[in-house]
């Protein structure tokens, strides 16, 4: 111990006595070390930190899945649930909620808010109780009970200024009154930012595949495990796929943890590539910090050859090498917590202030003292990698030193070793940058992507009409044609529509199988909307074939449809689709026909990142629905117009305010957000790694320059041109930096896959992004080598000579 | 009684085309007590002697007695513990550590010896004040002249109390009378009961010693083996 105190001191002072070599390895390691803490941070959030409810690990998610995508586990329809709850009583409660938007009215106005209905059990499985007032019991949400509703700690401060007395007071809530029973704790925004909170009940009469979906959480009973919730699901799923084998055909049951419910398996995936990506920024980190420390220790050989004359055992020479580096590592902790703290802040602001579907409120980016701790010892960690190669090799055969005066001591083993640290080092950069360059490259497509549409000069928004009860079908079709219509009346408007899609943002999913296949022909699962006759000429779809919706096609008409190219292609085997006739959701007793009157150019309904799929748009008559996008094409900005498109709504539909009111341009940003919060990440780690392999290359070199300058002013003294040294001295760095390119080509590639591999529009081989990539790191190696070396050349040989 | 003996103690390095002989059957005997300086040319062999007998060299045939032990038995680990107890050295360039203060140099070989702080402190104190560095204590290795700094790795050699001070050239890069300075405190030493062997280039600084043994082309030309044994 008394060894250890002394070798701590006498490294610090080693680091104090040469700064700026200190510097360069604190800003490496730092470097590194911030992208870990940052990391920790991210994971911490998202994984690592246990759902803020009782006992977590007792909280299950339970649902329904395709077979071939069992780790997406959907939602299930009431009877389901129902079932669920019956068969798995002795193991778990179950209970379900829906998000839904809520309107909520009062003398003050009315206000959407992001809202949830709850089964009557469902906070009981949570174990979470109403700060004022009750929670649901089961007769709340039941047919012919009156409605009530909980709000958030949040929603009662700001808007009912904390009024204790709201317990029991009547609202609007959708266009129907509501009695407030409760109000929960500060924080609950369960799932995700909700404030409003309705009781939902379960309709044992509803038919599979109609009615609403319920997400599933369960908490296990004592004794209960997830696997027996997990095989009684089985059991249970054998049962019903006997009553109904065409619906289970393809389906899987499951149980997971509920945090796993808020991160999915995509975003999973995405954060392990990300992990890697940082273990590789650190990696990089290290590599460089050892050469740069192996470089050092190769200078310091005669002394550590003193040392051992003096008594210094092999062992002791080496615990003085890695305190130093320990002493490095912890210093750059140091400095890599607060970075890893912005980080943290950073990406907790980006998230809050952002309009879309971000993490639940309740997970916080923050640093704590376990974080803290896990960064030291990873500090610690890094402190060891890097010392341990520079003390055992500078450790080893030390008294050589002492008896060579020769000062040619970067050669053999240490120069390989060196040679290899940054071999690996540029090879890791490329394979960062390589990830990153793909990854901006394809998010920057999606803003100028022909996904089918004409984003400019486009105003979107969301409405959601209240029940309406009887007929409401058509009354939901007049109301939003009766707010497109005024719209259109507007000043500055070139058009206005409406229509349940929002093109690169929202659709729905149906399943379509050619009129007249087999009951058993496999269905084509493609995207699809209810639009107005108004909505591909606002939105500026392309027309190909027959022809656009207009007043033909009446709710008592035939079922109409318009399909895009991709779906025409996909049914193309049979020939031209224009005309040809398909059934909508075949397996549900629903389900519709439609005759395909029109073919539009390739659209992408849904989210930008997924898979390109065939979409399909019905008349709104013939599909009405209570929520719908309205689109306004304006001859101006668009997103002046946005106060005026909720002037009207508000007047037009009192009950129903717009929401999401934005600029299309907006709106695509945004339906990328969270891909592009992980291109930024990756961008800022592989411009670590590009300055962590720069400042490597240039230490290592700067090194050897350093260690040949007396070679050098042999060489000058004897008549070799300037020219002829410099490039003896490019071309040896220039072979790492080749060697090192060609490995990170060759292992960018399947990473660049690994990670953008599930998203459409990312295309992992895209050669700018390699020839970008290759030109950056080699213009960076070439200056690195070029700066000490020119530094030698300006050296007078007779200096150069002279030098010790 | 003699404290070193060597007998046929060879060294060399393979060539493509043979052998390249450092050192060629060495035989020699050194008393207790004694101060012997090794002259010769430059590849004569003096260093890589001076590398054997330290122990720093392990790389050797024949026999090596120091103290009565065979150090061609010990294991490397064993080497480094007899080259603890029993040698100190002296280099040409003094190869003090630069980041040490002088107290932290002569304290140094003391640390790696696990000796108790309370004693370090007492020989570092009485070191300096034998050798009169008192007021440079303080000071770091740059902050020295060439003479002062081999004045304090000498103290740093002998602080351990060797029985053997191993010196390459001590007085090598030294003017004149730093050089006479160091030469009287080996003297000193010498006269205390501390053995010295010096290699060394100065034909008067080497005569100054009991004895003077020659190296040529590896081999021992005179002064192998003494006719008194004493000195």
């Amino acid at each position: 111990m008394k060894a250890f105190a002394f070798e701590l001191r006498g490294a610090a002072r080693t680091i104090a006595a040469q700064p700026a070599f200190s510097a360069l390895v604190v800003g490496v390691l730092a470097a590194g070390l911030a992208c870990v803490m940052f990391m920790l941070v991210v994971l911490s959030a998202l994984v690592i930190r246990p759902l803020p409810f009782a006992q977590p690990e007792r909280l299950l998610h339970l649902g329904i899945a395709s077979s071939d995508r069992s780790d997406e586990l959907g939602d299930v329809g009431d009877r389901d649930l129902l079932d669920w709850q019956r068969q798995l009583a002795t193991l778990a409660e179950v209970s379900g909620f829906q998000q839904m938007t809520v309107n909520l009215g009062d003398a003050a106005g009315t206000e959407r808010y992001a809202g949830a209905q709850l089964t009557s059990n469902l906070l009981d499985v949570l174990k979470v109780v109403p700060q004022l007032g009750r929670g649901f019991v089961a007769a709340d949400g039941q047919p012919g009970a009156a409605p009530t509703v909980l709000l958030s700690d949040s929603l009662w401060r700001n808007r009912f200024n904390a009024d204790a007395s709201i317990i029991g007071r009547t609202l609007r809530v959708n266009a129907r009154d509501a009695i407030v029973i409760g109000v929960m704790p500060a924080q609950f925004s369960y799932p995700y930012k909700e404030k409003v909170w309705l009781a939902g009940s379960l309709d044992a009469s509803a038919t599979r595949g109609d009615g609403s979906e319920w997400a599933v959480v369960a908490r296990l009973r004592d004794g209960a495990t997830p696997a027996a919730v997990n095989a009684a699901l089985s059991a249970w799923r054998m049962e019903a796929a006997k009553a109904d084998p065409v619906a289970f055909e393809q389906l899987t049951t499951g149980a997971e943890p509920l945090s796993w419910l808020f991160i999915d398996a995509g975003t999973r995936g995405i954060l392990n590539v990300m992990l890697i990506a940082v273990l590789l920024v650190l990696l990089v980190a290290c590599a460089n910090a050892a050469n740069l420390m192996l470089t050092r220790a190769l200078a310091r050989r005669q002394e550590l050859a003193v040392r051992s004359a003096l008594g210094a055992s092999r062992a002791r020479l080496v615990l003085q090498l890695l305190c130093q580096s320990m002493l490095l590592s912890l210093l750059a902790a140091a400095i890599a917590l607060p970075l890893g703290w912005l980080g943290a802040h950073w990406v907790d602001l980006v998230f809050r202030t952002s309009e879309q579907d971000g993490p639940p409120t309740w997970m916080h980016f923050s640093v704590d003292a376990n974080l803290i701790l896990l960064t030291v010892l990873a500090a610690l960690g890094t402190g060891l990698i890097t010392g341990l190669l520079p003390a055992l090799r500078a450790g080893s055969g030390v008294n050589q030193a002492l008896r060579d005066d020769s000062r040619a001591v970067a050669g053999g083993a240490f120069a390989r070793i060196s040679r290899g640290l940054v071999i690996g080092e540029i090879a890791l950069s490329c394979v960062l940058l390589v990830s990153a360059g793909v990854m901006v490259r394809g998010i920057n497509g999606f803003a100028h992507n022909d996904f089918g549409i004409q984003p400019g000069h486009l105003l979107s928004a969301r409405v959601g009409l209240p029940e309406l009860g009887e007929g409401e079908g058509a009354q939901q079709v007049a109301r939003f044609e009766r707010i497109t219509e005024r719209l259109r009346n507007e000043p500055g408007v070139v058009d206005a529509a409406a229509g349940t899609t929002l093109p690169g943002l929202i659709a729905s999913g149906t399943r379509v199988i050619a009129d007249g296949a087999a009951t058993d022909a496999p269905r084509t699962f493609v995207y699809s909307g209810a639009i107005d006759d108004h909505f591909a000429a606002t939105f500026g779809l392309t027309l190909e074939q027959g022809r656009l919706f207009d007043s033909r096609d009446r709710a008592d008409s035939t079922p109409v449809a318009i399909v895009d190219r991709t779906f025409a292609e996909r049914f193309g085997d049979a020939g031209p689709v224009l005309g040809r006739r398909f059934t909508l959701d075949p397996d549900e007793s629903d389900h519709s026909t439609v005759t395909v009157v029109g073919v539009i150019a390739r659209t992408q309904l849904d989210d930008l990142d997924d898979p390109v799929r065939p979409a399909l748009l019905v008349p709104m008559r013939q599909q009405p629905a209570r929520f719908a996008s309205l689109a306004v094409r304006t001859a101006g900005d668009p997103e002046a117009f946005a106060p005026r498109l909720i002037e009207i709504v508000r007047e037009l539909e009192p009950d129903a305010p717009a929401y999401w009111v934005r600029g299309y341009e907006r709106v695509i940003a945004e339906a990328v957000f969270g891909l592009r919060v992980v291109s930024r990440m990756f961008t800022v780690f592989g411009l670590i790694a590009l300055f962590l392999a720069a400042a490597g290359l240039y230490g290592v070199l700067a090194f050897t320059v350093r260690e040949r300058t007396r070679e050098i002013g042999v060489r000058r003294a004897l008549g070799a041109p300037a020219g002829q040294v410099l490039a003896s001295l490019v071309g040896r760095g220039s072979v790492q930096v080749g060697i090192g390119l060609l490995l990170g080509l060759a292992l960018g590639w399947p990473f660049a896959r690994l990670l953008v591999g599930s998203f459409n529009g990312f295309d992992p081989t895209e050669p700018l992004v390699y020839a970008l990539v290759l030109g950056v790191l080699a213009l960076v190696a070439l200056l690195a080598i070029l700066v000490p070396a020119r530094r030698a050349l300006r050296i007078d040989p007779v200096i150069a000579l002279r030098h010790e | 009684m003699s404290l070193l003996q060597l007998c046929n103690l060879e060294k060399s390095y393979p060539l493509a085309t043979g052998r390249s002989w450092v050192l060629r059957n060495i035989n020699m005997e050194i008393a207790e007590g004694a101060f012997v300086s090794v002259m010769g040319p430059s590849g004569a062999g003096k260093s890589s002697l001076l590398n054997v007998l330290g122990l720093m060299d392990h790389d050797w045939q024949g026999s090596y007695r120091l103290d009565g032990i065979a150090v061609e038995t010990l294991n490397p680990k064993q080497r480094q513990q007899l080259q603890r107890e029993k040698i100190g050295f002296i280099f040409q360039h003094y190869h003090l550590i630069d980041e040490l203060s002088v107290r932290e140099n002569l304290d140094l070989p003391l640390q790696y010896r696990d000796v108790p702080a309370r004693e370090r402190a007492a020989r570092v104190a009485d070191l300096l004040d034998r050798f009169q560095i008192v007021g440079k204590k303080d000071l770091y290795p740059a902050q020295l002249s060439g003479g002062q700094q081999q004045l304090v790795a000498v103290a740093r050699a002998v602080i351990t109390r060797p029985r053997l001070l191993l010196a390459d050239e001590p007085t090598g890069a030294l003017h004149s009378s730093q050089a006479r300075m160091i030469m009287d405190l080996l003297h000193q030493l010498h006269a205390e009961g501390t053995s010295i062997i010096q290699v060394t280039h100065n034909e008067a600084f080497a005569n100054e010693a009991q004895r003077v043994i020659r190296l040529q082309d590896g081999w021992v030309e005179t002064g192998g083996v003494s006719s008194g044994q004493t000195g």
